[in-house]
């Protein structure tokens, strides 16, 4: 971890310094990608740490947006009230996707989460009276601040900065917590954990109500960015993407989910001259990240340099490196 | 009219039911779950299309091209990037299968756009009544169709020597392996049966349905829960669980309502996870 330190710093530095000069578009971008990161970090914690694969959590994304955004257009409560419960109501949706989790996993979890993310979308749909279905709900406000206008997308930028610091740091300390550990050691061996003393039921159910409240939480946050929400925003496609963020940058890496959001998000911005092609050659990226590097693109430094010490103890058989070790 | 009605999601439910086979084929071979099954149905279709009714070759010679460039597709695609990844994580291969999944209906999208095409029937002739039924000459070709290709399979595994391999390598690939069974191989060729059997149901599904770029996705959701309906990893399962989601659709979007035909598939899916967790047709390994 201390090796990358500068990477870490300059990359900080960065997010930090440089969005005011952006253009329109990129800030967009970018508050896009910081959005989409809570989104990752919070599908992580399920499949990175607990193994557990999910491809439903835009059903999260959409019931934290909607949740936030109805409460505010038509019953006029302010984001502060709003955005917990937003959070408060996808906990909940989390706790009742837990329970199948505890008995599948695997790629019967992936269908069981790619239903219920289709239910969502579905409801949002038809349940007119309650979403407007595909017109959509328009005008959501900005969250109020006292003395800071949000309405200002630079301002809303750091202030979504800030929420993702937050939820690095809650998502550090859960790692590094008891429950971080049990849910890795669920990850590797259930019944070994069992057997530890770990209650699996209670273990797994909580990683899920926790993601579902940050995917909530993010949700919030983008329909009072976006201020304009409809069903299309959380098709299979939107699970299907940050489920790719994850897996990308690196399962099990919070960095890793960051810098897969990045990737993940701005990629095609940067493909964008090849056109109709660009969906495709992220296709084949995809693929290739894959088969060369499993553990993600976080994972590069440490790959090269583990090829690199092999090519060295290739060349020099009497010194034995250290470094493929660690 | 509640016949009728089933009768005609028979044959949605036998492509479906076709789908689930070769996905539950390539499940128990070289456990891969693979998200780009669909995709060889849209190949299928889109080659037929293009022979058929562009080039306007007669059947005879467009069906055994439309069924055979998606096998060659799935081999190929197994040799280039799923063998690789045989025996890593599951995510890993979750991952490489969607990323195929999008290179496939990305380059069929851009193709041929994203409009749906309509193609003509296999089968020219006014319906048939049976018992009252209106039953369409289509719907016949395609229900025979299965019953044909189930019972050849059937044949198939148990009688060749490629259907025994393949049956071997798909109960321990170990001990396949040291029986001096080319596991590889197998995997390879099971990967080319299972698109080619992808292949048929997209022949069959073309007339019924309109052919578009997009369809791959749904498509293999549909039969991915059908799979797990009848018992994963079950083949008489998979057929059986892909007739009863043809038909549940049907009758769902006429007698309940057709916004919510999909839900009900998915609600039908947990009901038979939380009543009967291991399928209507369990499978034994």
């Amino acid at each position: 971890m201390s090796r990358h330190h500068p990477f870490y710093l300059a990359a900080i530095l960065a997010a930090i310094v440089i969005p005011p000069f952006l253009s329109d578009y990129s800030l967009h971008l970018v508050i896009m990608v910081v959005i989409f990161a809570i989104l990752t970090l919070s599908l992580n914690l399920i499949s990175g740490y607990g193994g557990l694969i999910s491809l439903g959590h835009a059903g999260f994304f959409l019931i934290g947006s909607y949740t936030s955004a109805l409460l505010s257009v038509y019953q006029g409560w302010p984001f502060w009230l709003s955005m917990p419960t937003a959070i408060l109501l996808t906990a909940t949706s989390g706790l009742l996707l837990g329970f199948p989790a505890l008995r599948w996993t695997g790629h019967f979890l992936a269908v069981i989460t790619i239903a219920f993310g289709s239910i969502a979308q579905l409801l949002s749909v038809n349940w007119v009276f309650l979403t407007n279905g595909i017109d959509g709900v328009s005008s959501i406000p900005r969250p109020p601040l006292p003395g800071i206008s949000l309405t200002s997308n630079v301002n809303y930028y750091y202030f979504v900065l800030i929420c993702l610091a937050f939820i690095v740091y809650l998502m550090m300390r859960l790692v590094a917590s008891g429950f971080g550990r049990a849910l890795r050691a669920i990850k590797d061996d259930e019944t070994a954990a069992a057997c530890m003393g770990i209650d699996v039921a209670v273990t797994k159910v909580s990683a899920f109500v926790i993601s579902a409240a940050i995917a909530g939480f993010a949700g919030a946050l983008y329909a009072h960015y976006i201020r304009f929400l409809n069903p299309d925003s959380f098709s299979l496609d939107v699970s299907i993407r940050i489920f790719m963020m994850m897996i990308i940058g690196g399962t099990g890496s919070i960095a890793g989910s960051i810098l897969g959001s990045f990737v993940v998000y701005v990629l095609p911005e940067v493909l964008r001259p090849l056109q109709d092609y660009y969906y495709l050659i992220w296709g084949v990226i995809v693929i290739l990240v894959m088969l060369f590097l499993p553990g993600g693109l976080i994972s590069l430094g440490s790959v090269l340099r583990a090829k690199m010490a092999a090519r060295r103890d290739k060349l020099d058989p009497q010194v034995g490196s250290t470094e493929t070790l660690s | 009219m509640f016949f009728q009605l089933a009768t005609s999601g028979i044959a949605t439910g036998c492509a479906y039911a076709l789908i689930a086979l070769g996905f539950v084929m390539i499940w128990n071979t070289a456990s891969v779950v693979n998200f780009a099954q669909g995709e060889f149905v849209v190949i299928a279709m889109f080659v037929a299309l293009t022979c058929h009714v562009t080039l306007g070759w007669p059947l005879w010679l467009v069906l055994p091209i439309a069924v055979l460039i998606p096998a060659l597709v799935g081999y190929a695609t197994e040799r280039v990037v799923i063998r690789p990844v045989i025996g890593a994580a599951e995510m890993t291969v979750v991952t490489v299968t969607i990323g195929l999944q999008i290179v496939l209906s990305d380059a069929a999208k851009i193709i041929y756009g994203g409009q749906p095409y309509s193609f003509p029937p296999l089968i020219e002739g006014r319906p048939l009544s049976i018992l009252g039924i209106v039953v369409p000459r289509q719907s016949l070709v395609v229900i025979a169709s299965m019953v044909v290709l189930a019972v050849g399979l059937h044949f198939l595994s148990q009688k060749t020597s490629f259907g025994k391999r393949l049956r071997a390598v798909s109960q321990d690939r170990e001990t396949a392996k040291l029986m001096g069974i080319d596991v590889n191989r197998t995997i390879a060729e099971g990967f080319a049966l299972s698109a080619g059997i992808a292949g048929v149901a997209g022949v069959l599904l073309a007339p019924i349905i309109y052919v578009s770029a997009g369809l791959g996705l749904p498509l293999l959701i549909k039969s991915f829960i059908a799979a797990i309906i009848g018992g994963f990893g079950s083949y008489i399962g998979a057929l059986i669980g892909g007739l009863l989601i043809g038909v549940l659709d049907n009758l769902v979007g006429f007698y309940i309502s057709s916004h919510y035909r999909e839900v009900f598939t998915f609600l039908v899916l947990i009901l038979v996870l939380l009543v009967r967790p291991q399928g209507l047709f369990p499978h034994h390994r």
